[in-house]
């Protein structure tokens, strides 16, 4: 190869679209090509190789939700109890923000001394009773979007209704499941976290299908 | 310089795993295989959907969270740009591909978040990055939990416009055209902003992936 190949032809061989025989061979010989290939290929094993976040399952359920099952709901009805559910999400979701723990740093090997994170966040009750009045505001909104659906509930094709269903069990038992991990605050957030999605995606849905009607 | 080309050497040949959550782009002339998959969509299949579901999610919500860097926040952004996505299908063009359509629909989503987020702003932890105190080895620099820090935070110092352009380009691989597509940038801005983008990130990290040098 006579002279140096383009920015877009070293960079193609560095992220492995189209690694041409003589650029690769090019920058075995030419110092400034390895240099720009090394940065480039460097810059993407450090950007891929950072972890794949989880998807929740509750993500698909909500899309779902509001993709294939506007319920009919009139206006007058729904206004006042889907406002008063969108308050408390987010006075709930306000809430679990700022009691969210910060996580004490737990040095291995000090033995009795370590302080894991469950034991520092057991001996604050101030966090436990926040996490409970989230998850109490959190059930209350989940209650008055149930009231809703089930007016609207007889109207549906077994499918949706069927679907409708899971969604609101899926809520209630992440709700559950939050009080019942009360010595472990991190994973009750995580839980609530999770509720905090279906939730807002139900009122979502109640919310579209009043886009739909209207 | 010979020298120079001999220790970049090592890192060319390692091979950058292509993020397997990015369906490889389908060669000129090739019937993508989507192309069936978003039809059957358009028709009103719900399994269609959810195949393009599975298949982009992953790099949907892993984009999203890179761009807000919340996880609740990222969860409900992913459940937006599907139910978006959803009601959109027919916009989408014959020529256009849809992990570069979702992506444009998550940065438009993302952006929104960002917008009310400045409204209403919630306390973020704004640890600024330390520099590094040594410069090992540019191989040793990458297998080290350092670097992975260093980068982390020289992406969050990016402008999430420009953070989300260089990712589409290197953690999702997607080519300049499509990027440009994505933001709704003629083609030499992405090329302006990808490439202020490295330099950001290159002066961070320098001090790592160079050994120090230049
Ligand atoms: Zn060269």
């Amino acid at each position: 190869m006579i002279g140096h190949p383009t920015f877009e032809e070293l960079e193609a061989a560095a992220l492995g679209d189209n690694a041409r025989p003589e650029v690769v061979a090019h920058a075995g010989q030419c110092a400034e090509c390895a240099r720009e290939m090394a940065w480039l290929r460097a810059e993407a094993q450090l950007v891929r190789r950072r972890p794949q976040p989880a998807l929740r399952p509750e993500i698909w359920l909500a899309i779902e939700g509001r993709v294939h099952a506007p319920i009919p709901i009139s206006r007058a009805r729904r206004f006042r109890p889907v406002l008063a559910a969108a308050a408390a999400v987010a006075a709930a979701a306000a809430l679990a923000v700022v009691v969210r723990p910060p996580r004490p740093v737990t040095v291995r090997g000090q033995g009795d001394a370590a302080v894991s994170d469950e034991e520092a966040a057991q001996a604050d009750p101030k966090t436990r009773q926040a996490l409970d009045r989230a998850a109490g505001d959190y059930r209350s909104a989940l209650g008055v979007l149930e009231q809703e659906y089930a007016t609207a509930r007889t109207r549906l094709d077994s499918r949706t209704q069927k679907r409708w269903d899971e969604s609101f069990a899926r809520a209630r038992s992440l709700i559950d499941a939050s009080a019942q991990a009360r010595n472990d605050p991190e994973e009750r957030v995580k839980l609530l976290d999770g509720s905090a999605v279906m939730v807002r995606s139900l009122r979502q849905a109640i919310e579209d299908s009043e886009e739909v009607a209207r | 310089m010979a020298e120079t080309g001999q220790r970049f050497a090592s890192l060319i040949d390692v091979p950058v795993t292509p993020a397997d959550r990015t369906p490889v782009p389908p060669r000129r002339g090739e019937v993508p295989p989507e192309r069936d998959l978003l039809d059957r969509a358009r028709r009103g299949e719900p399994e269609a959907f959810r195949v393009i579901f599975d298949r982009h999610a992953p790099s949907v919500r892993r984009f999203l969270g890179d761009l807000l860097r919340d996880d609740t926040a990222a969860d409900e952004a992913t459940q937006e740009t599907f139910v978006r996505a959803h009601t959109r299908m027919r916009t989408l063009r014959e020529d256009e591909r849809l992990g570069g359509w979702l992506l444009g629909i998550a940065r438009m989503v993302s952006m929104e978040q960002l917008r009310r987020w400045r409204r209403d702003p919630l306390p973020l932890s704004e640890e600024e990055p330390r520099e590094p105190d040594r410069a090992p080895s540019p191989e040793a620099a990458l297998l080290s939990g350092e670097a992975d820090r260093l980068l982390d935070g020289a992406l969050r110092l990016l402008s999430s416009e420009r953070r989300a352009a260089l990712l589409m380009r290197i953690d999702h691989g997607l080519p300049y055209e499509q990027i440009a597509e994505a933001m709704g940038w003629n083609l030499q801005k992405v090329k302006n902003e990808i490439h202020r983008a490295r330099l950001q990130l290159r002066e961070r990290l320098s001090g790592y992936v160079e050994g120090g040098a230049s």
